[in-house]
């Protein structure tokens, strides 16, 4: 049953999307999302909605994922749209009035200029994760965070923790696994009950998984010592990373499609 | 013969036990040599290994490696440079999500240029006979490869020792032969000096000298055949001989006139044969 979380899955391909450069990935995909947010108009988002299947087209990523990774954040939209719909206030008269609720035409428009940011803003960082690989992820925020190191930011110590994160994630899947098993077949009931017997049977799976947790954290200390373990300083990196003609061709591609997007704010007048 | 490793009258306890884990060990390893240490749980077998790298240091006494002590701080990477280690659990000795950058991990600490990098682990992982998992995540790998994986990373230090803490202990038979198929062929075939502990008899039995250790003493030493002949002494210790030992040392109480220093199937099978020949 654990088997089915898949934190940052990565689909390997070799399309241009996946042999681009981390870095330049990472960079584009927090631009995609400031100017998400910076489309006020209507051709401007319909741009930003238009580069999702197009993107997703050249992955070679098929449509059924996305709609995967869409639904657990189903209850957000609804909880914005709820929101938006209800307390925004509108300069004219209400559209609609039902007691003391009242729904302007203001709040619609603001309820899909949101709902569209949100979609798009998953989709695509999803694709980020989707065609990177975690090990060249975090490579490349390692790299692209170099420079906090000035301010005593600990980047490298960062950048380990979170491959050592996601190396453990398969590996502590399946010890709750075994931990479960082991507890349903001394007697606990882990899937009958009220809410709080169910929250209750799940210290005694929590507890034997922390401290192993502890254990391995422990002897994988040791086994990086062993190894010459020492921090960042002075490491040297088996996989270089290189910009490539493919990636410059791509940033090019990129800074003139988010020019455009930012070029609609002052022909067209804002939906909100 | 040049030492390796030296330890001399080393005493050495953990703050949280009252009595001392390791009380006056000496052993001495010379290069090329493949040592096996038995002994029964808690007799202090792990704690020795963990002086040979330095990663504990002796409260008194001394342990040196090719003439290195263990306590000089600025020696501290050349000698884990030196020696290597492999742990029990494979799983909790991988850092990274793809097998050939675990590999790489120990070089890219020792700050190896990237080429030179790929030249020595490509190198390694041919060794130990994981080169075609190179680009696989650790966790669809069987227990004895991920073993394997965890060795060639240490391999790939170019050690001139590895200390390995009962590596099989956790893998299937299947996992267990060839991992100590990838030890020997380490120490036979590029000289590369091998320190097993382990509680399997037949690895033992395989080994050029048998260290035995029981209370944190040193109480055997001794090649596999010295050893495992003393068949009453071994047992007091509560430790086992290996089937073949076992099977003439029955057959001897029972008045029939057969050696114990037999240990291999073979001999055994032979010493058999021309028993009942008469």
């Amino acid at each position: 049953m654990l088997k089915d979380i898949t934190i940052g899955q990565h689909f390997p391909g070799n399309s241009p999307i996946h042999r681009l450069d981390p870095r330049i990935k990472l960079i584009v995909t927090v631009a995609y999302v400031v100017f998400l947010f910076l489309s006020t108009n209507a051709v401007g988002l319909a741009l930003c909605i238009a580069a999702i299947p197009a993107l997703y087209g050249i992955a070679k990523i098929p449509v059924k994922l996305l709609k995967k990774s869409l639904k657990p954040i189903l209850p957000i939209i609804l909880f914005t749209v709820v929101l938006n719909l209800f307390f925004i206030t509108g300069d004219g008269a209400p559209l609609l009035q039902i007691w003391k609720i009242k729904i302007y035409m203001e709040g619609i428009m603001f309820c899909i200029v949101m709902v569209i940011r949100i979609i798009c803003l998953i989709s695509g960082t999803s694709l980020l994760t989707y065609t990177t690989s975690p090990i060249e992820l975090t490579d490349g925020l390692e790299r692209l965070m170099a420079p906090l190191n000035v301010v005593k930011f600990p980047v490298h110590e960062m950048a380990m923790m979170m491959t050592i994160a996601l190396r453990f994630i398969p590996t502590l899947v399946e010890e709750t696994d075994k931990i479960i098993s082991a507890q349903k077949s001394r007697g606990a009931m882990l899937d009958s009950g009220s809410f709080t017997d169910r929250v209750k049977a799940l210290v005694p799976i929590l507890i034997p998984l922390f401290i192993s947790a502890f254990r391995r954290a422990d002897e994988l200390a040791t086994a990086m010592e062993c190894r010459c373990y020492h921090g960042g300083k002075g490491r040297t990196r088996l996989k270089q990373l290189k910009i490539t003609s493919n990636d410059i061709m791509c940033s090019v591609v990129c800074i003139v499609c988010f020019a455009v997007i930012f070029a609609t704010r002052f022909f067209f007048t804002p939906l909100i | 013969m040049q030492e390796m490793i030296k330890a001399e009258n080393l005493w050495f306890g953990y703050s949280d036990e009252k009595e001392k884990a390791l009380q006056g060990v000496n052993f001495t390893a010379t290069k090329g040599e493949f040592i096996a240490v038995l002994g029964s749980n808690g007799c202090g077998k792990s704690t020795l290994a963990k002086h040979f790298n330095a990663i504990l240091v002796p409260d008194e006494g001394r342990v040196s490696v090719l003439d290195m002590l263990t306590s000089d701080d600025d020696r501290l990477f050349d000698i884990r440079q030196k020696v290597g280690m492999v742990f029990q659990n494979p799983d909790n000795q991988i850092v990274a999500t793809i097998v050939e950058e675990d590999v790489a991990f120990a070089l890219e600490n020792m700050g190896v240029e990237p080429t030179e990098i790929r030249r020595r682990i490509d190198e390694a992982m041919e060794k130990t006979g994981v080169y075609k998992f190179k680009d696989k995540a650790p966790h669809h790998l069987s227990g004895g490869q991920k073993q394997r994986v965890a060795i060639a990373g240490i391999i790939a230090m170019r050690p001139d020792c590895i200390v390995l803490d009962e590596p099989t202990a956790m893998l299937d038979p299947e996992g267990r032969r060839k991992v100590l198929k990838t030890i020997k062929t380490l120490n036979k075939e590029y000289g590369i000096t091998v320190i097993l502990i382990t509680h399997y008899m037949d690895e033992a039995a395989q080994a050029d000298r048998i260290v035995v250790m029981s209370k944190g003493k040193v109480v055997k030493e001794g090649t596999p055949k010295e050893i495992f002949s003393q068949v009453e002494l071994v047992k007091s210790l509560s430790l086992d001989v290996p089937q073949t030992s076992e099977i003439a040392y029955e057959l001897s109480k029972l008045g029939y006139n057969l050696s114990t220093e037999a240990i291999s199937i073979d001999e055994c099978a032979q010493q058999l044969y021309d028993f009942l020949k008469g």
